[in-house]
This record gives C-alpha cells, sequence and structure tokens, in this order.
C-alpha cells in the first residue's frame, strides 16, 4: 500500500500558476498552446487540442519502453489474399486465445515500465491518498481493442471481434491461412 | 482533514489557472496531445507528403499529428471539463505481420475511486473523468490517456499496402481512417471501458467500476455491481440480454437507433419448448429481410445425397422437405450461398443456418450469389438444437413448426425488447472487447461497438451516435 500526501503538489500548483501548473509537476517542459502564427506550416491548430512536446525525461523513458519487448496490445486488422482488410477467421482467434497466457506475461513486463515515475506492478497496486480517494495506475492489459475490417468486395461494413493481442508467433499463424473468411462456411 | 482541504485548494488553484489559460470564451475541454516521439520519428517523421482529405500537412508527422488533433478536438468540443486532458502518444513498431497487424492501442492510465466530490462511493473511475469531477487533476505527473500507434502498418511485412488515412474527411477508401480509429480508442480512455474483469468476473483491487453500476444482466435483474464474480463471468456470456440502464443512452437510443431487428419466430402446433423468436444473423447475399417476412414449416435435410450440410443439390426427398419450407441446415464444408441456392433450387421460401460450433451471438453469413432470391439467416449451435429437437414427428413435408424469418419493426436494432441499449457480450468472451462496447446489432453502426465500420462519422453524439450520452451516464 502506497501512501501519498498531495500538499506539496497543491502548493506548487498555486505557486506555478495557470499555464505551468501541471507540466510542472510532471516533469515535463512546459510549453503554451502553439499561436496559430507560430505553428509550423502544415500543423493545424483546433481550437480543443494542441500538441505538446513530451518533456527530455519523460522522452528518455520512452526510449528506454522502446527498448523491451512490446506486448502486443491494440487493435489489430487482417487482410486476405488480395490485400482486402477482412475478418478474423476462426483460425486467428484460435491462435490469438492460446497466445493469451504469452500476451499476459508480455503485459505483466509491460507494467513494469509504466506511464510515471509511480511504476505500477504487475498486480494493481492501490494509491492511498490522505483525502480519502484511492489510485491505482493501469496497465495495458486494461485496454480496449476493436477491429477494422472490409469484406472482400472491398467495403468496410461488417464487425468481427479480435481477442486480446498476440505475439509474433500467433499472428503468423494467421498469416498461414491468408483468404480465408471465417463467415464463408 | 487537512490533506481534504488542500485537495480543495489544489483544485481552487487549477480552475483559476484554466480560466487565466482558457484558450477560447467557448471551450468545452481542452485536449493536448504530448508527443512523445523521439526526434526524426512518427509524429516528428519529416518525410515530405502531399496534403490529404483536408490535412494540410506537408510532412508525414505532421498529418499525424493533425489527426490525433482532429480526433481530440471533437472530443474537446463535446466533453464539459476544467482540468486538460493529457493523451501521451507514440507511433511505435508494434506487432504485425503480412496480413495481420496491431494497429495501435489506447486507454486510461489510472484509475480512481472516493475521491471529494465522487457521485458514487466505492466505484473506480477513469482519471479524465475523476479530475473533471474533483475539478483538478488528481495526478498531473501521468497523462489521462496512453496511445501506441503503428509505425510500420502498410509497410512491406506490416499489412502490407493498407495504410492509415491520415484525411479528416473520412474518405479513407480501402485504408484505415485513423481519425475514426482515434475517436474510438480515445472513447474508451474517457470511460468506455469497465476495469472489472468480464471473463473471471472479478472486479479491481475488490471495487467494482462506474461502468458496473450501469451494466445491467436481464436475465438475473442485477447490476454488475450488484453481483458476484462468477455472476458477472456468466453475464458477460448473456448475448442479447447484457444491456447498459443509463438514463441518457436508453433516452436517446431511439433517435439514434432504427426500429427493425432480424428475427426468426418458432410457433407452430408441434413446437412446444422450440417456440418463441430467436436473434439471427444476417447474410450478405440473398433477399433482405422485410417486417412481413417469409415462412413455411421448418425442415431438415434427411439423406446423405443432399449432403449433410446442404452442400450438394438436394434428392428427391429433401427437395420434397424443402418446397415451400424453411430448410435448416448445418454450417460447415461449403460457402453460405452454396447452401441457400440449392435449397433456393428445391423450391425453398427460406433457409436457417445454425452454427457447428458452441457460443454466440449467431455469426453473419458471408459470401456472393446475385441468383439467390430467398432469404437465408443464421442462428446459435444451441438454438438450432432447440429448434431441430421440436422435428421429429414431421412427415416428409410438414413438421408443425412453423419458421417466419423477418425484421421484428416493434425492435430497436441494438435495444433489447425492454429498451435498454445492448452490450458486447458474445461467447465465448473477447478480452478486450466484451462488456466495454456496444453490441454489433446495433443500427446504423456505432463508434463504440468493438469494430470500426466503414459507414461511421467521426460523431460522438445523437442523432448519430451514442458515445457521449453513454460517457455522460457515467459523469461526463
Amino acid at each position: 500500500m502506497k501512501k501519498i500526501n498531495i500538499t506539496h503538489a497543491a502548493v506548487a500548483i498555486a505557486v506555478a500558476g495557470a499555464l505551468a501548473a501541471s507540466a510542472a509537476l510532471a516533469g515535463e517542459k512546459t510549453k503554451k498552446a502553439a499561436a496559430p502564427a507560430a505553428a509550423p506550416a502544415g500543423l493545424m491548430t483546433f481550437e480543443h487540442a494542441r500538441v505538446e512536446r513530451a518533456s527530455p525525461e519523460m522522452l528518455a523513458r520512452l526510449a528506454a519502453e522502446r527498448q523491451q519487448p512490446q506486448a502486443a496490445a491494440g487493435m489489430r486488422a487482417y487482410v486476405d489474399g488480395n490485400g482486402h482488410l477482412r475478418a478474423p477467421n476462426s483460425d486467428d482467434l484460435k491462435a490469438e486465445a492460446a497466445a493469451a497466457p504469452q500476451a499476459k506475461a508480455a503485459n505483466a513486463r509491460s507494467a513494469a515500465r509504466s506511464f510515471s515515475a509511480a511504476a505500477a506492478a504487475a498486480e494493481p497496486a492501490e494509491t492511498y491518498h490522505d483525502n480519502g480517494a484511492v489510485s491505482v495506475q493501469l496497465d495495458e492489459s486494461y485496454m480496449s481493442y476493436s477491429v477494422a475490417t472490409v469484406q472482400p468486395d472491398g467495403k468496410v461494413k461488417e464487425n468481427c471481434v479480435t481477442g486480446q493481442p498476440s505475439q509474433s508467433a500467433a499472428l503468423a499463424t494467421a498469416a498461414a491461412t491468408p483468404g480465408v473468411d471465417s463467415h464463408e462456411k | 482533514m487537512k490533506n481534504k482541504n488542500a485537495m480543495f485548494r489544489l483544485a481552487a488553484a487549477t480552475i483559476l489557472g484554466g480560466m487565466l489559460a482558457a484558450p477560447a470564451a467557448n471551450a468545452a475541454a481542452t485536449i493536448v496531445i504530448v508527443n512523445g516521439d523521439p526526434a526524426g520519428f512518427g509524429f516528428n517523421d519529416p518525410t515530405a507528403v502531399a496534403p490529404v482529405g483536408g490535412n494540410p500537412g506537408t510532412t508525414l508527422g505532421q498529418q499525424r499529428l493533425n489527426a490525433f488533433q482532429a480526433a481530440a478536438n471533437k472530443w474537446g468540443a463535446t466533453l464539459t471539463a476544467t482540468p486538460t486532458i493529457r493523451i501521451l502518444a507514440t507511433f511505435e513498431a508494434l506487432t504485425c505481420t503480412a496480413t495481420s497487424a496491431v494497429l495501435g492501442s489506447a486507454g486510461a492510465t489510472e484509475i480512481f475511486r472516493d475521491f471529494p466530490g465522487a457521485p458514487l462511493a466505492g466505484h473506480w473511475y477513469p482519471k479524465a473523468l475523476t479530475a473533471k469531477i474533483f475539478g483538478a487533476d488528481p495526478d498531473p505527473a501521468t497523462a489521462d490517456i496512453r496511445a501506441r500507434f503503428n509505425i510500420n502498418l502498410g509497410q512491406a511485412g506490416c499489412l502490407t499496402g493498407v495504410f492509415f488515412y491520415l484525411g479528416l474527411d473520412n474518405n479513407h477508401g480501402a485504408n484505415v481512417d485513423l481519425v475514426t480509429v482515434l475517436t474510438h480508442e480515445f472513447g474508451h480512455g474517457l470511460g468506455f471501458q469497465t476495469f472489472t474483469n468480464g471473463s473471471t468476473g472479478a472486479v479491481l483491487a475488490g471495487f467494482p467500476s462506474i461502468w458496473d453500476h450501469y451494466l445491467y444482466d436481464e436475465s438475473v435483474a442485477l447490476h454488475w455491481d450488484e453481483m458476484t464474480a462468477p455472476q458477472r463471468a456468466a453475464s458477460s456470456l448473456n448475448t442479447g440480454r447484457l444491456v447498459w440502464t443509463g438514463a441518457l443512452v436508453n433516452g436517446q437510443a431511439p433517435g439514434v437507433l432504427t426500429y427493425g431487428v432480424p428475427a426468426l419466430r418458432v410457433s407452430g402446433p408441434a413446437a412446444g419448448a422450440a417456440t418463441g423468436q430467436y436473434a439471427v444473423g444476417t447474410a450478405s447475399f440473398g433477399a433482405a429481410l422485410n417486417t412481413t417476412g417469409v415462412s413455411g414449416d421448418i425442415m431438415p435435410l434427411s439423406t446423405a445425397t443432399s449432403g449433410a450440410d446442404g452442400c450438394n443439390p438436394f434428392s428427391a426427398l429433401d427437395a420434397l422437405a424443402a418446397n415451400h419450407n424453411v430448410v435448416i441446415i448445418s454450417r460447415g464444408t461449403c460457402g453460405f450461398a452454396v447452401k441457400a441456392k440449392n435449397a433456393q433450387n428445391a423450391g425453398a421460401t427460406g433457409v436457417i443456418i445454425h452454427n457447428n460450433a458452441a457460443g454466440g451471438p449467431a455469426p453473419g453469413l458471408g459470401g456472393t450469389d446475385p441468383t439467390v432470391t430467398i432469404p437465408t439467416v443464421s442462428v446459435t449451435l444451441a438454438d438450432g438444437n432447440t429448434i431441430r429437437s421440436s422435428l421429429n414427428k414431421r412427415s416428409r413435408n410438414k413438421s408443425g413448426v412453423t419458421g417466419l424469418i423477418l425484421l421484428d419493426g416493434s425492435q430497436l436494432a441494438g435495444a433489447s425488447p425492454a429498451g435498454n441499449v445492448q452490450m458486447y457480450a458474445p461467447n465465448p468472451f473477447q478480452g478486450g472487447s466484451s462488456v466495454s462496447h456496444y453490441d454489433v446489432v446495433a443500427f446504423p453502426n456505432l463508434l463504440m461497438e468493438p469494430a470500426i465500420n466503414g459507414d461511421l462519422t467521426h460523431e460522438v453524439t445523437p442523432p448519430n451516435d451514442l458515445t457521449f450520452p453513454l460517457l455522460q451516464d457515467i459523469g461526463w
């Protein structure tokens, strides 16, 4: 159990002021929202969104993460022999299910390289705050996944579902069965 | 109490700061894309590109940033929140082969419960929603959402030839529309997900998610935060009966979803326990279903000549059974359209194909044959067995069990008969997809179904979509 006192955070924010508060605590170099005139040509400006560069510290941490084996999380797509996006077939899903333990292990590894300095453990670790709040840092296994699919006729219209993300071996298995639409028979 | 006051001071300071830094008078929320890529890579890729689909970026990196901002801006214009929402985003070499690829991932980084002002005690809230309710970022050191996307998509060996479409106009053709995918994934990061393990039913660290307070199983008449873990695990497989009970979603559903659910109604003097209405999968070939429907006695194939799965031209006996009736056939061996064509040639009015493996929902039936003019639907193996069990006392051409294949115009496509919007609950469980999406039966398609459909707009609000009402239900 971790317990933190956020009084320092409150003071820091009050001092840092409006624009710098969050980024200062995040250890990230603060950049003001780019004014339209200063934006690089081609980079759009939006009323409700903007871009910031990650701090050098964050970039270093991310660079270290890139050196770790990737847990294959996220949306997945499949193509048939003609290069069209297709639905995953039963073999795909079986292969992914078989790879689930590997993915779980990979996710546990990835949890050790979490998003902030207070790294999450493989098992969710609660942080107790002085005001009664409790928090948990999440690893990639808590992300949701979906698949973009296009029918063999080239139209994107049919829904299909991936399982948990798989590893290279399972993807290779899926690749070995090209052109088979799970809805065909 | 002292520290509680400190948190309130934190909130007040940030709110004041937010006011001073407000980017626009009418801003609803501000979302920051934190570019985590190194120089020359991903968002910083200097490769020169031509503008595409309203994206004026002159480098590949700029176009990626513009697409991310466009998706974030949609949410920012929709949500209301004082604290800035931060999304740490990178492009990375994710797993892929020539025919299968991880496109990307995104999700909430942290969850909170029992914070000051929490609407419901003992329930987990995603970080961005916590910040919105609390009025300040409860952990400024951590981004609200983490997003990773595949740097190699479309390159040789990585879903070869299928790229992210970086235009902002949804004109993606055969490529993957990045803005749509991002809008979907950011939706999850904002709270469109449970943190409870749907497979085991185990809640996270002993507490349910705010999501679980609205997730309801119509079979047992319990919400997920009222269930035991085994009950939740069973509920996650309860196709069609796992629903959302949030008032805003269900109140808006009639303005978003259309009436008309594909169905099979079984009745007749011999139907017995098989009597009732069944959820069906539809076919990409044959006649479209209508509210009138087609009907006939449900008849199985009985001779090997026709092939147990209907893959051969029907024998004389099977043709006699099929003529003017609805044929029930098992999935397998040949294409669905082949079975349908053989049944049509024998005079059938419609075809029911039951799955040959356990689970649900009933699968969609792919295939193409423009000469097939009768409707074909699918049912689960369990439903197929139930129907078949009622056919034991049939004659050569009558079973006393009537099948009516139709579009049920009394029910919203994507809502239960009780009017609750259905959540995705296939059997077997689909990790990462089950429970935390709308059901795929919704029509028109919704952004937060487990797959990205080509007919989606970039909208997240009614009358186009039901994503924002759900987020409002949980506190946004």
